[in-house]
């Protein structure tokens, strides 16, 4: 009969419905798409200390390298080599960078100094005002780590209930 | 030959297979998740070394982590000068739990338990009591945001080291590789 389909007839598929769930699909999932962030980490270390000071900041020992970080009364991020004072941030990269090459300098000179003199125990102290940037902080964080300076500390004051070993 | 009448009508097949090769290459970038680590926009550390959280070596040196995030959303400090030294717009974000400013002695609690759960999962004996703790061989991962002050960094170490907690870890973003 006219009108009735044959058995050597294909059935077609309609693939329309499919392609819009597939774009709604794909919708979805470039919408929430997003690259991640190479992250990597530093060793670091809170000052196991050789007291067991609560409350003041630690008294200074002769193997240790001290990076004061602070805000100069201006503003701008002060980074001073113990009592020497290395330079002030601007927010120039270039000049900034100019002045962490410096410190990195002088930390793994004196770094070599104390290996060299059989000092094992010598660390490199990052003491930093609150108020200062952390990503400054973190800066020389990095150039000691690029140096291969293994013992870097935040100094921190200790708590009384933490016994310190030898 | 094609006659004016006959419609033409495109074939939709092909298309089908690259929508479905789109969506595979999506569904698989895609990172579904429960994460500990809070969107924080780490700053840059060339000597960083790069790490792979889903990669644990050995259980046992697997690192907390601690995140050091904004979470005001209006802050013009944030967006526009890239520095917030407003104490309450930071938070300290611990797998999804956020302890503020008031909330130090839970955070402080907090991190005893974990030291407490490390102690016990190295076999190592419990403090006698009146004592002073050992240090703990935890490790903490410090993921702070780059627009933080030292100030909001501080204050996570500081409840690491009253906690007992001396090893650090500090979260960083690694330059892009050329």
């Amino acid at each position: 009969m006219a009108g009735q389909a044959s058995e050597d007839d294909a059935i077609q598929l309609n693939v329309t419905p499919l392609i819009d769930i597939i774009f709604c699909l794909c919708i979805f999932f470039i919408c929430s798409f997003h690259f991640k962030q190479l992250q990597g980490k530093l060793d670091s270390w809170l000052p196991k200390d050789k007291g067991n000071q609560g409350g003041g900041p630690t008294t200074a020992t002769m193997d240790e390298i001290r990076i004061i970080i602070r805000k100069s009364s201006a503003g701008p991020t002060e980074i001073n080599y113990g009592a020497r004072p290395v330079g002030t941030l601007t927010g120039d990269v270039a000049s900034d960078n100019g002045i962490f090459d410096n410190l990195e300098n002088l930390i793994a000179t004196q770094y070599e100094e104390y290996r060299s003199a059989g000092k094992q125990d010598a660390s490199v102290i990052i003491d930093g005002e609150p108020q200062v940037p952390w990503k400054d902080v973190l800066t020389v964080l990095d150039r000691c780590k690029k140096r291969n300076i293994d013992k870097v500390e935040f100094a921190q004051p200790l708590p009384t209930s933490v016994n310190i070993p030898k | 030959m094609v006659s004016a009448e006959s419609s033409v009508t495109p074939n939709l097949v092909p298309m089908v297979d690259i929508m479905f090769l789109l969506l595979l290459f999506l569904m698989v970038g895609a990172d579904m998740q429960q994460r500990e680590r809070e969107e924080v926009h780490l700053p840059l550390a060339t000597s960083a070394k790069e790490e792979n959280p889903n990669n644990v070596e050995d259980e046992t040196n697997r690192a907390l982590v601690l995140n050091v995030y904004h979470t005001e959303d209006n802050c013009s400090g944030y967006t526009v000068s890239n520095m917030c030294a407003e104490k309450m717009h930071w938070s300290i974000g611990i797998k999804g739990t956020d302890y503020g400013d008031d909330k130090a002695a839970e955070l402080k609690a907090y991190l005893e338990g974990e030291v407490q759960n490390e102690r016990e999962r190295r076999g190592l004996p419990n403090p006698e009591a009146g004592k002073p703790k050992p240090p703990s061989e935890l490790k903490v991962m410090v993921r702070a945001d780059k627009a933080a002050l030292y100030a909001f960094v501080q204050r996570a170490m500081n409840s690491c080291a009253d906690a007992g907690i001396y090893k650090i870890e500090i979260g960083a973003a690694l330059p892009m590789p050329e």
